[in-house]
């Protein structure tokens, strides 16, 4: 029958619909189980990790408005070169944003002083000149600093922005609340409300768990400065990081199915309700993964069966498109009498990530182990834990093996460093901030 | 001399007075001054920190606002209600109570921190109305009573119908050393939802609404119920040694303070401003005094310059007038018994000694004249010195009557013992002749020397006695009208007396008066 051309008509349009490309971009949610395979007849403890990756942004004209508050320490140790090159940093950061973004500027010694209000970033001279004129001197009202620097990004807080904090400090909180604890508190707070803190710690002075707590708590970076000169470059990476931000304010679900049992979250805050798990995770970044690792019991199955085990959703602010979305995944384990598919089907990424993350964990108890003065059950635990990563290493082969070496040797000189009392303030910030860095995958 | 230094004290005393007076005034002026600024500076203090308490008040009421509206709202269901937690930015814990006051939520099984949230509340679920307990009166008290018959399923209608304002409130709770604010709503339906402020975000907002550092002549500090520090402003400096003033914030919050600190009033520049003042009024009384002493002491300084021109003047006249006696004298020794030729000479000699003696009185005034001391004969002077005044008294028809009885010789200056006399006997001549007879006597007793001469005129009146030896002063009558005198005889004549040791007195000797010059016998000079 010969094809009326018409309907050829017809077909061509319909099939050029089909071929348009679909211009929404979403993250990618992907939730993977370490050992999708597991042994029949008995229950198994095993890895879930939900990896969220940022879509890529197109240019940097699309790219989100910011709303940031700088607060820059000027207390009486800032004087001289971290004072200069902080006044640097600051001015990179101007230079960085444009009349869409909104910035302010607070400087602290003893008291706040708000240098620049929430402004729109059009006129720099004004901006420039406020940054110059700072002056060190006096002691560290880092809670009221940060306060006031929510205060200011208040003014214009919006879904639509990123809306972030980034406190400079080189020394302790000694004015107001300076507890690690209230400020962790504050974090929280401010976290809920969508305002992320990153904390950058300069020199060997500053309270790192303070500053890891403010930054963890509210899902911002948080960095160890040893240098003054490295601050205008730990700026840009900041910047590069809110700059880049395509999703807010996203809240991973995962609902558990009957028997299986969330045992502990690794890295990161959230809650366990019975057989929900909840975590919250303030932005995204364009072309970053970041996961959430949970440690999960899986109940003993059948041969060849195969069960959802979890549902995951994932609802977010996407910046591009400026819509709340949802993305889903779905979780699934097979049981197998044979060890050999077992094995095979071992996702090596997630297990690598793994490793690296409970090393991480055995890390914070080794620091723990090392500030009660315990320090050869800190260097002990720390070797067994290199120990661990190596041999994961073995089992995985590959190139998985190679980067667990590597990661191993890494937490050999950890365990080194740690009975050693010369300069145990510097290593203590490294220590801390590459704790850090691993347990929310950041960026730099 | 003494006259200067009286002069000198007055003046003085009239600057020193009215500065003293104005002084006190000033002073009691300022005092008052400060205490009025200082109660104006209280006032401030008290505005600043009503004005601090008050933004604290407003912030806590729109929070308060905004739950009132938002709470009906949600779910009374202790499932459901803890989404909505997730969702509080400011909450650190929430609890739900039924309308029979059993504890809803947090329920078992706990988290620790769930644990300690209910450990430390106890008393509240033993017995909620401590939740009302501590509340001002002015909440507004209107709660619509649940009927019975209502359910779950109905309570959101009745919500909306009852149209009464559900019970609300805030309450401070202790909290080991800290507290925790909790803000309280109840439902019409009777359940209780408690919101427990995280405190670290609400220091934090509060820090977000209270003023920041600027150029400040004060520093208030935020201290919460344990005394910690929350929040300081203000970039004064205290001395050391001052110390912040201590006010407690108004409900809820009157567990926690506000401290002050501050510059005091300007009272410096006050009592700058009047001691500057004080300063230029002593400027213009001390100038005006220096005036007034230079223009008293310009008219001394004028009569003296009088006086020592006449005194110069007197003194020139002494040498024409000695030829002319002189010369008078020879005369009168190389004439022949003319009587009329030596009545006129007697008349020319006679006029010659009388300006003679009007010359050296006035020399005498205006000089300190030296002593030249011999020995004198005191009856022979007194004697020789009549003899000269003889013919002037016979013409007035005075009788002279003498008894000189002290026969010796005193150690003195004769020139002057005789002016004495001379004054004396000149004073009886010209206002006493009228009495007809002159006295004139000389006596030793009690180691003095008297010479009395004694008129028996008018006499000076008591009232008189004193003033008749003051310089330039002539008694005022018929006696002393017509004739001329220069009131300074009898000055003169005291003061010399003195100079030689002694003193002249007058007294009454009814009829006329009696001038004394008593002398002592030993010296002859005063110191």
């Amino acid at each position: 029958m010969k094809t009326h051309p018409f309907t050829l008509l017809i077909l061509l349009f319909l099939t050029s619909l089909l071929a348009l490309p679909s211009q929404a971009r979403q993250i990618e949610l992907s939730a993977k189980l370490g050992t999708p395979v597991v042994e029949a007849g008995r229950a198994h403890k095993t890895f879930l990790k939900i990896s969220l990756t940022g879509f890529e942004l197109s240019g940097l004209e699309e790219r989100t408005a910011a709303n940031v508050a700088l607060v820059l320490d000027e207390s009486g140790s800032m004087t001289g070169k971290k004072l200069e090159e902080a006044k640097e940093a600051a001015l990179l950061a101007v230079d960085l944003l444009n009349e869409d973004d909104i910035l302010s500027i607070i400087s602290y010694d003893s008291h706040v002083k708000v240098l620049v209000p929430a402004t729109r970033v059009a006129d720099k001279t004004d901006i420039r000149r406020a940054i110059r004129a700072m002056k060190a001197g006096g002691q560290t009202a880092l809670f009221a600093g940060v306060s006031k620097g929510a205060r200011e990004i208040r003014k214009f807080i919006d879904k639509e922005r990123v809306n972030r904090i980034i406190l400079l400090s080189d020394g302790q909180a000694n004015v107001g609340p300076s507890t690690s604890t209230e400020l962790g508190e504050l974090g929280m707070s401010l976290g809920k409300e969508g305002i992320s803190v990153t904390t950058i710690g300069l020199g060997a002075g500053y309270n790192e768990d303070l500053m890891a707590n403010l930054a963890g708590y509210s899902d911002g970076n948080h960095a160890f400065v040893e240098n003054p000169e490295d601050l205008v470059k730990i700026f840009n990476y900041e910047f590069g990081d809110v700059l880049s931000v395509v999703a807010q304010d996203l809240l991973i679900r995962i609902e558990f199915e009957d028997g299986i049992r969330p045992l502990r979250i690794l890295g990161r805050n959230g809650e366990i309700i019975g057989r929900e798990v909840t975590t919250r995770m303030n932005q995204l970044y364009s072309d970053q993964e970041k996961y959430l690792l949970l440690e999960v019991e899986v109940p003993e199955g059948m041969a060849d069966q195969t069960r959802e085990i979890a549902r995951v959703t994932v609802s977010y602010q996407n910046m591009a498109n400026r819509k709340q979305e949802d993305v889903h995944d779905k979780v699934t384990v097979s049981y197998s009498t044979s060890e050999d598919e077992v094995e095979r089907s071992r996702n090596r990424e997630v297990v690598t990530t793994a490793t690296k993350q409970v090393a991480n964990e055995i890390s914070k108890q080794a620091l723990k182990l090392r500030d009660e003065g315990k320090r050869e059950e800190a260097q002990s635990l720390l070797n067994s834990s290199a120990d661990f990563v190596r041999s994961q290493g073995a089992i995985l082969g590959g190139e998985e093996k190679e980067q667990l070496e590597v990661f191993s040797a890494e937490v050999e000189s950890e365990a080194d460093a740690i009975t050693l009392d010369e300069d145990w303030d510097k290593t203590r910030k490294s220590i801390r901030a590459k704790q850090y860095r691993q347990d929310t995958q950041q960026n730099y | 001399m003494k006259k200067r230094h009286a002069n000198l004290l007055l003046l003085i005393v009239l600057v020193a007075l009215p500065l003293a007076l104005v002084g006190w005034q000033a002073w009691r002026l300022l005092t008052s001054e400060a205490d009025v600024q200082q109660a104006r500076y209280d006032q401030l203090i008290e505005a600043r920190l009503q004005q601090v308490d008050l933004t604290i008040q407003r912030y806590l009421e729109s929070l308060a606002s905004d739950w009132r509206q938002r709470l009906p709202d949600w779910p009374l269901d202790p499932r459901e209600v803890r989404t909505r937690l997730a969702d509080e930015i400011r909450v650190r814990h929430l609890f739900l109570l039924g309308p029979d006051n059993r504890r809803l939520f947090p329920e078992d099984p706990l988290s620790s921190d769930e644990q300690a949230f209910v450990e430390r509340l106890e008393a509240i679920w033993r017995d909620p109305s401590l939740l009302q307990g501590n509340r001002p009166a002015s909440e507004s008290d209107m709660a619509a009573s649940p009927s019975p018959r209502l359910s779950n399923v109905f309570r959101k209608s009745a919500r909306e119908s009852a149209g009464t304002a559900p019970e609300s409130g805030w309450y401070m709770w202790h909290w080991g050393a800290g507290t925790r604010l909790i803000f309280w709503w109840k439902s019409p339906g009777g359940e209780t939802i408690g919101l427990a402020l995280e405190p670290a975000r609400l220091k934090s907002d509060l820090i977000g609404v209270l003023p920041d550092t600027g150029a400040d002549d004060f520093s208030i500090r935020l201290r919460d119920a344990s005394g910690q520090e929350i929040y300081r402003w203000g970039s004064y400096e205290t001395e050391p040694g001052e110390d912040y003033h201590q006010y407690p914030l108004s409900y809820p919050l009157s567990s926690w303070t506000l401290e002050y600190a501050g510059s005091s009033p300007t009272a410096a520049t006050a009592g700058f401003g009047l001691l500057l003042l004080l300063g230029m009024l002593g400027l213009v009384l001390i100038g005006l005094a220096i005036y007034l002493y230079r223009e008293q002491t310009r008219e001394l300084r004028e009569a003296a310059q009088k006086v020592e021109f006449v005194g110069q003047v007197s003194h020139e006249l002494k040498t024409p007038l000695t030829n002319i006696r002189m010369y008078a004298e020879l005369l009168d020794e190389q004439l022949e018994d003319d009587p009329k030729q030596r009545n006129h000479l007697g008349i020319i000699i006679s006029e010659s000694q009388r300006l003679g003696r009007l010359i050296g009185n006035v020399l005498n005034f205006s000089r300190i004249p030296t002593l030249h001391l011999s020995e004198v004969d005191i009856d022979g002077l007194v004697r020789q010195t009549l003899d000269h005044f003889l013919p002037g008294f016979r013409a007035r028809g005075l009788e002279v009557h003498t008894d000189l009885q002290a026969g010796i010789s005193i150690h003195s200056d004769a020139d002057m013992l005789e002016q004495i006399l001379n004054n004396l006997l000149s004073n009886v001549e010209k206002y006493a002749s009228g009495g007809g007879a002159v006295e004139v006597t000389t006596r030793v007793a009690d180691g003095r020397l008297l010479v009395s001469v004694r008129d028996h005129g008018a006499g000076i009146p008591a009232a008189e006695r004193r003033k008749i030896f003051e310089p330039f002063y002539r008694i005022d009558n018929s006696l002393t009208e017509g004739v001329s005198g220069t009131g300074i005889g009898l000055t003169i004549a005291r003061q010399q007396a003195n100079r030689l040791g002694g003193e002249l007195v007058v007294s009454d000797a009814s009829p006329g008066a009696r001038f004394t010059l008593k002398l002592p016998l030993n010296r002859g000079e005063t110191s």
